[in-house]
């Protein structure tokens, strides 16, 4: 099944499709308590569902890069990102940021824009295209990797590739790396760069444009096929923010979860909005920057990412939901960058310095908080079929058991760390760090 | 009269000219800057109780051990200092004490020691060049020196400035005159300066005076030496952290405290080896007959000064008397290669106080918390010895710590160190040997540093948690609280009160059944100046 269907379930699957979803779905909403993505595609930020889950059950537990075991191949990367590497049938697309060695002052060049695509079975480059860069030329580069230019994980539905760049341009490219369209991305008063993954709905693709400079937050939706602008909606009170927007299905109806509010609280910082055409249905208090939602049964948990309060509120209000549905709250969440996860009845939220908090999703009652040695907090979690949960990056990845005990299962490492989260697909999982693009699977 | 100043040389000594029991400036009485309290008698349980529902003031009947609790704003990095009645902390202007004083400003915020009345505070306007100078709601992070009738600190705007300690509400003293236009900030109109509003007597600024390029942030808590004030001067890196845009700017100086003249510069021209910023802010003693100012420099270097400067030529100098670079080989080179700044296996400058305590320098290398974690190393130092004493000079090392931006607490009744790391780990050891004794994971990252008093280690961190540990060879947790909010800060204690501020909250714990029996806490004298 095309995976990018499950994006937009509701719409557009067959009815045997829908059949087929229907069963693995409930099998794997039994052990995760949430839609789960099928194993063959992994088309954007986070998967198929956008919130960090995979139906693989059997993806390797361990790995090593001093001794190869399960690393499958490595493939060089021109410059480095923040983004994640998105999987489509054959064809492994990541972006990544490149200065040339002649430059010596970077924050007066942009770098080179890269959309490569490596052939999933063996990591051979099929392609690489630049994109022409956008006008905004960045001096902030605290972020790290590709000085954050290369910080959006592109989006695809299998017929075109969708991709942000901190400059502050989107593209579309086909899968032989041609151009389709290019837009420039205009106010771009962000902060610190562009950081929100574009994502998909129907015949939409949706960039969530939260601004340093209030009264320029906005969400836009453009035509799949020409760019054009078909819709947005303006975030007036809204600060800057990084998160990338979440699709979800309430009682059978899809919401688009929009997070932001800078640097501190605001009464509007999570919102409800349709994704079919920006119409905010509701509002919730809480902060929002670096992290997206979590979404599982039928709680949404949410924290700026950046340190502050951590809110669980039920989505099925409408309006300002803050003083009849949120369900509990955490006084003090620390900085994450990363998103948090729901797995069953328990939410998973790893923060600096590198502690693992986990919390009864019903209840917000703390069940542990333990240490990942090692591990960086700006790549996202993935929970499997399994109830596993892969908190994978390049370099020190953990692998742990969901459940009220904590179990670890594995830790791996393949030296090149890197901020990007994982992408899964077809029994493999590939990991972009600051030096090559990673797969990991079982060897033959 | 001969009587006056040798009476008054004496009581100073003894450390009752200033009551001894106020916490007067960042380290307390102790120009060591020793994270240290004789206070006996503290708490180690309190609840700050409930909130009133739809407030953001705490219901105090449904407190613990709690004197009072104020409001502050929404970022509250600056550490508490009290004297002569008055509270001092610095914090941001989201939560607006008077509506003339709108927007995001870095605030002192000045109340009343007996009830937590607010009674006034000072107002400082962000630099026009923006977080590159001086970050978005940061608030003002200087810890307070107070003295008598003056306040002395470092503003958000990389000035020296010294308040009168009772505000404008007696009037306008001091050869600054034009507090109406300073708070509001240059060509804008003017403000008003009502009874609590602050009275700038001086400001030195140092971006204009010495062409310093502060990095972010401006925090030092100035240190006084009789007449005279040390403060480093934030220099740094520019926005692309390539650069150092002012190299030839001072790390650190001396200021008249009467005047804000320039009295001497350091002469270790630290600028062009910045790695990120000058934040460390200095302690002082007198070592073999001589008064010694130690700067954690920006270069990762532990330098002693002469407090006294030295003319040469046209300028006034503070030399070197002593140096010791605190990162090791190992964090500086790999494979014959340099490692990078802020690699996290690399080197780090000096954000944390270095520590006199018994002829020595403790002191630990650390980075901005935007670089995350990495290696640490704490040193202990003989600051008896001269030049360079990167090797000669260190007593004992300890690498088991991480970054850090924490001061060393040294319990003279155990003779036991605890240094808190920003990887959210508590450390002891022996002060003397360096031996380990154990480590507590607080689980969460500390910027603060730990308090030892009364036998009890006191430390928040960012999970808002606040914990007491035992100060004892055996690690014990003898209590721990959520305070609802991070604990960037360092808790102190005056007059038998816990004091210790969340982001949000500056709340004083105390014993309440001694305090209601009107009981002195108990403290043991110590002299004011080694």
């Amino acid at each position: 099944m095309p995976l990018k269907r499950l994006i937009d379930l509701d719409q557009t699957l067959s009815r045997k499709e829908r059949g087929r979803f229907a069963r693995f779905s409930m099998t794997l909403f039994l052990l995760a308590g949430a839609q789960v993505a099928g194993a063959g595609d992994w088309p954007q930020f986070r998967g198929p569902t956008g919130l960090g889950y995979t139906e693989e059950k059997n993806l390797p537990l361990k790995w090593s890069a001093k001794t190869g075991e399960n690393v499958l191949w490595k493939s060089p990367l021109k410059g480095a990102g923040h983004a994640s590497p998105i999987v489509w049938g054959d064809a492994v697309v990541v972006c990544t940021a490149y200065w040339p060695p002649e430059v010596a002052e970077r924050e007066k060049v942009i770098p080179e824009h890269h959309v490569s695509c490596h052939q999933a079975g063996d990591g051979k480059p099929l392609w690489d295209t630049l994109i022409p860069p956008g006008p905004w030329v960045r001096k902030d580069f605290r972020s790290g990797a590709g000085g954050g230019y290369a910080a959006p994980t592109p989006v695809t539905d299998g017929k075109l590739i969708y991709c942000a760049f901190g400059s502050s341009v989107l593209a579309a490219l086909d899968f032989q790396g041609k151009i389709i369209w290019r837009k420039e991305i205009v106010p771009y008063t962000f902060d610190v760069t562009l950081g929100s993954s574009p994502i998909l709905y129907r015949d939409t693709v949706i960039l969530f444009c939260a601004s340093a400079k209030k009264g320029d937050s906005r969400i836009l939706a453009f035509d799949k096929a020409s760019g054009e602008e078909k819709w947005r909606q303006q975030f007036p009170e809204m600060g800057f923010s990084h998160s990338t927007p979440v699709i979800i299905q309430v009682n059978a109806k899809p919401q688009m979860l929009v997070l932001g509010s800078g640097g501190g609280n605001s009464a509007k910082a999570l919102q409800s909005l349709d994704p079919a055409d920006g119409k905010i249905r509701w509002w919730c208090r809480g902060g929002g920057d670096a992290s997206s939602p979590a979404y599982s049964s039928g709680v949404v948990y949410f924290d700026s990412g950046r340190g502050g309060a951590g809110v669980a509120v039920d989505p099925a209000g409408t309006g300002d939901v803050s003083e009849t549905h949120i369900r509990w709250t955490v006084s003090q969440v620390p900085e994450a960058i990363g998103s948090p996860v729901i797995v069953g009845p328990l939410v998973y939220r790893l923060h600096t310095p590198g502690v693992l908090k986990c919390w009864e999703a019903a209840t917000g009652k703390l069940v542990y908080a333990e240490r990942l040695e090692g591990m960086t907090t700006w790549a996202s979690p993935i929970a499997d079929a399994a109830g596993r949960l892969f908190f994978a990056n390049a370099g020190v990845t953990h692998v742990i058991q969901t459940g009220p005990e904590f179990r670890v299962l594995a830790v791996n490492d393949l030296g090149d760390s890197n901020h990007a989260s994982a992408a899964v697909a077809n029994g493999r999982m590939f990991l972009a760090g600051l030096k090559n693009l990673h797969c990991i699977g079982a060897k033959p | 009269m001969k009587t006056l100043p040798i009476l008054t040389a004496t009581l100073v000594l003894c450390g009752l000219v200033s009551n001894a029991t106020d916490w007067p400036q960042w380290g307390g009485n102790d120009p060591g800057r020793n994270m240290y309290s004789p206070a006996k008698g503290l708490p180690v349980n309190f609840d700050p109780g409930k909130l009133k529902p739809g407030t953001e003031d705490y219901d105090l009947k449904t407190a613990k051990n709690t004197k009072w609790i104020a409001k502050v704003g929404t970022q509250t990095y600056g550490n508490t200092t009290v004297s002569g009645g008055k509270v001092f902390v610095g914090t941001n202007n989201e939560t607006p004490r008077d509506k003339k004083h709108a927007g995001d400003r870095s605030i002192m915020m000045v109340f009343d020691e007996k009830t937590g009345e607010f009674l006034w505070q000072l107002v400082v306007p962000k630099l026009a060049s923006g977080r590159v100078n001086d970050w978005e709601y940061l608030g003002l992070l200087s810890a307070p020196t107070v003295e008598g009738d003056r306040v002395y600190l470092v503003t958000s705007r990389c000035e020296v400035m010294c308040l009168d300690v009772n505000g404008f509400a007696n009037g306008n003293d001091g050869a600054f005159q034009d507090e109406g236009q300073y708070y509001v900030g240059p060509g804008k109109p003017k403000a008003e300066p009502g009874p609590r509003d602050a009275d700038i007597i001086w400001k030195y600024d140092m971006m204009d005076e010495l062409g310093v390029f502060p990095h972010n942030a401006s925090n030092c808590s100035v240190l006084l030496v009789d007449d005279v004030l040390f403060a480093c001067t934030s220099n740094g890196q520019d926005w692309t952290h390539s650069n150092i845009p002012s190299p030839l700017a001072p790390s650190f100086i001396a200021l008249n405290k009467k005047s804000g003249e320039l009295l001497g510069e350091d002469d270790a021209k630290i600028g062009p080896r910045i790695f990120h910023g000058i934040w460390s802010s200095p302690s002082t003693a007198k070592v073999n007959g001589k008064q010694l100012v130690f700067h954690g420099g920006g270069d990762g270097v532990l330098y002693a000064f002469d407090a006294k400067p030295v003319k040469e030529g046209e300028d006034k100098f503070l030399k070197r008397v002593f140096w010791a670079d605190c990162n090791p080989p190992e964090y500086k080179m790999k494979d014959g290669k340099p490692i990078k700044y802020p690699d996290a296996s690399g080197p780090s400058e000096i954000n944390a106080t270095p520590v006199f305590y018994k002829n020595r320098i403790y002191v630990a290398v650390g980075q901005d918390p935007e670089h995350g974690e990495g290696v640490g190393r704490l040193v202990c130092l003989d600051a008896t010895k001269t030049g360079d004493i990167t090797k000669s000079g260190v007593i004992w090392d300890y690498k088991g710590v991480h970054r850090t931006m924490s001061s060393v607490s040294i319990d003279p009744v155990t003779g036991l160190l605890f240094l808190a790391d920003f990887s959210g780990f508590v450390h002891c050891l022996d002060a003397e040997t360096g031996k380990l004794q154990w480590v507590h994971d607080m689980k969460a990252h500390m910027w603060g540093s730990t308090l030892v008093a009364d036998g009890k280690v006191y430390v928040g961190d960012e999970d808002g948690d606040f914990t007491v540990l035992a100060a004892s060879k055996e690690k014990k947790v003898l209590s721990e609280i959520n305070l609802g909010a991070s604990v960037y800060s360092t808790p102190i204690v005056a007059n038998g009160v816990l004091y210790v501020s969340s982001q949000t909250h500056l709340f004083g714990f105390h014993d309440s059944a001694r305090a209601a029996t009107d009981e002195v806490p108990k403290v043991e004298l110590k002299p004011k100046k080694p």
